[in-house]
């Protein structure tokens, strides 16, 4: 059967076959990366010194302070929302020229709720100083603060809060996610008096959850009461 | 006439009705509109009467009417020229810097035509050396959901159906599945023995939505921000069924909002006006944090429980997180990498 072609046409026929296992082959390993890219490793080849957006005009306004760690050699790299400028009745000295006894209940101070820790721990005295109303903040140890830097006080007794809010995973940023950083003071979320927040209504009606997730399958007895 | 120009004469009647709503109503306006529309391209003044004699007796004359109809006159040929060019225009990502302008340019004049009021639209791309990454403190939520309110408003979401990008979800203590979590509660909160935890787009570094669009609509940009080119979206859904996390949303009506809360200051591939039957999801708030500004859930939440950041930056407060806080994503084990970490104090 030596028909001319017939050499050819198996020739080409192994052609054929070589070049679609080759496209298995490639096939297989595809156009992506067999291993997903993770988001550590992009990390660690990109990160770097990092010129963001220039924010300079979005905390020019700003009041702020540098932050201080007292004891600390190095000065801290970002600011904080200044307080003494924001409050009214500060410092005491504005009304008081005698020293104060805070342990008794204080007329002026009516709206004042202490809900601070108990108040067997915390009274008025253990944070404002009754005798010099040149300051209106003291420390545990009677010495004087600015209320600009109340997380120094905050931080005596939280001091775990206050290692995260320097670094950033407690507390507030503003206005600016590059260039300076300026945080918010402690008191800029917490009322010192009641620091817990409150109880309240969510300002919006969630939608109910979509069909297309299995999301709500389970729902609590208990709940459903609260709901209506 | 040759066939192309037939064709082309075709398919821009089928694709500008309002050219034959010229032909059909009685309208003196709409009449002198129409003959200037003939009168410029074909370089002759034309009135309406003429105009139809001549679209009777001559196909020519009859492409060249229906171009009117979409030449750059003021008024209504103006806005259907705009819309002509939309409607052809490429995909953002093949548009050229001056096709870009250009289309920002018909979209503010068209949206200033529908909502009163013209609207900002940038092109900001994403600057080098910036990797979004997203971090959420689950024992500070309280489910207050200032977060999905600031959302809404930032993102001009449809208020009808009343989407939001945002879901906080209520946990009993002691559990962790999602599928035990309440996404709808309303009442005082935080509620006794339960905690909350937010979702929304994670911006995943292995999109699964990415590579299911068959049309290349939506994409991972160089900052780690996944988009959505609303004007190439086909409206398949192949995306939301691929996201392991329910992070999309879809228009199933046109979104309704009203003018005097339109958001104007827009990004392309952000929070400008959608329509019906596109995708659309949490973009990080590419209008906002493009120009270096925070999230709107970011600023707008009471207990400091969100932090956003840029993850190639060392210093930075989310990098802060990821090194120092126990941090844990959704559904790890999918190898989709959220850039959206949750962690606890
Ligand atoms: S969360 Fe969903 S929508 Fe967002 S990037 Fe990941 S897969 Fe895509
Ligand atoms: S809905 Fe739009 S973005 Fe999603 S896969 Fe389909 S075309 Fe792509």
């Amino acid at each position: 059967m030596a028909f001319p072609g017939n050499r050819d046409r198996h020739g080409r026929h192994l052609t054929r076959m070589c070049l679609l296992s080759l496209l298995m082959l490639v096939g297989c390993s595809g156009p992506k990366p067999p291993h997903p890219a993770r988001v550590a490793d992009t990390i660690a080849a990109h990160e770097g010194p990092v010129q963001g957006p220039d924010t300079a005009h979005l905390t020019a306004e700003l009041n702020r302070v540098r932050a201080e760690f007292p004891g600390r050699l190095q000065a801290a790299d970002f600011f904080v929302e200044t307080r003494v400028n924001q409050l009214k009745q500060a410092p005491c000295a504005q009304c008081h020229a005698a020293p104060v006894d805070l342990d008794k209940a204080p007329k002026a101070h009516w709206d004042i709720q202490l809900e601070h820790a108990g108040n067997h721990m915390m009274q008025c005295s253990t944070c404002h100083d009754p005798g010099d109303h040149k300051s209106s903040l003291i420390f545990l140890s009677g010495a004087a603060l600015s209320m600009d830097h109340v997380y120094q006080q905050c931080g005596q007794c939280h001091f775990e809060q206050l290692r995260d809010w320097e670094g950033g995973a407690h507390g507030q940023r503003v206005a600016a996610w590059s260039g300076e950083r300026v945080v918010r003071n402690c008191t800029g979320c917490h009322d010192p008096h009641q620091p817990a927040f409150p109880k309240r209504w969510p300002v919006h009606a969630a939608r109910p959850a979509d069909e297309t997730l299995p999301i709500q399958e389970i729902s609590h007895p208990e709940e459903g009461s609260a709901h209506d | 006439m040759t066939k192309s120009s037939s064709i082309k004469t075709w398919v821009r009647r089928l694709l500008n009705p309002e050219a034959l709503r010229y032909l059909a109503a009685d309208d003196p306006e709409g009449d002198r509109s129409f003959a200037e529309g003939a009168a410029q391209v074909m370089d002759k003044q034309l009135d309406r009467r003429q105009a139809l004699k001549a679209i009777a007796g001559a196909g020519a004359a009859g492409a060249a009417l229906v171009q009117a109809a979409c030449a750059p006159l003021g008024g209504r040929s103006e806005e259907a020229q705009h819309r002509w060019e939309e409607f052809f225009k490429k995909n953002y990502r093949l548009m050229t810097e001056t096709e870009r302008a250009e289309t920002v340019t018909r979209l503010t004049k068209l949206a200033a035509d529908d909502r009163g009021g013209a609207p900002h639209i940038q092109t900001t791309p994403a600057q080098p050396g910036v990797l979004f990454g997203y971090a959420f403190n689950i024992s500070k939520c309280k489910g207050y959901q200032d977060c999905v309110k600031a959302c809404i408003h930032e993102n001009n979401l449809d208020r009808g159906e009343n989407m939001q990008y945002i879901r906080i979800f209520e946990i009993e203590n002691g559990q962790q599945s999602l599928a035990s979590a309440n996404g709808s509660y309303y009442h005082e909160v935080p509620a006794d023995g339960h905690y909350y935890l937010g979702t929304q787009c994670f911006h995943c570094e292995n999109p699964p939505c990415v590579d299911v669009c068959p049309v290349g609509a939506t994409w991972k940009e160089e900052d780690g921000i996944v988009v959505v080119d609303y004007d190439w979206c086909i409206g398949c859904r192949y995306c939301q069924a691929a996201c392991p996390y329910f992070g999309r949303r879809f228009n199933w009506s046109a979104p309704q909002v009203p003018p005097e809360s339109v958001n104007r200051e827009q990004h392309y591939l952000g929070n400008r006006p959608r329509k019906k039957g596109v995708m659309e999801k949490c973009t990080f708030c590419i209008q906002r944090t493009r120009q270096g500004k925070l999230p709107a859930c970011v600023e707008a939440c009471p207990t400091g429980a969100r932090v956003f950041g840029n993850l190639l930056d060392p210093n930075s407060e989310i990098r802060y997180v990821l090194a120092n806080k126990k941090v844990f994503r959704l559904k790890e084990e999918l190898g989709t990498e959220p850039k959206f970490w949750y962690f606890t104090d």
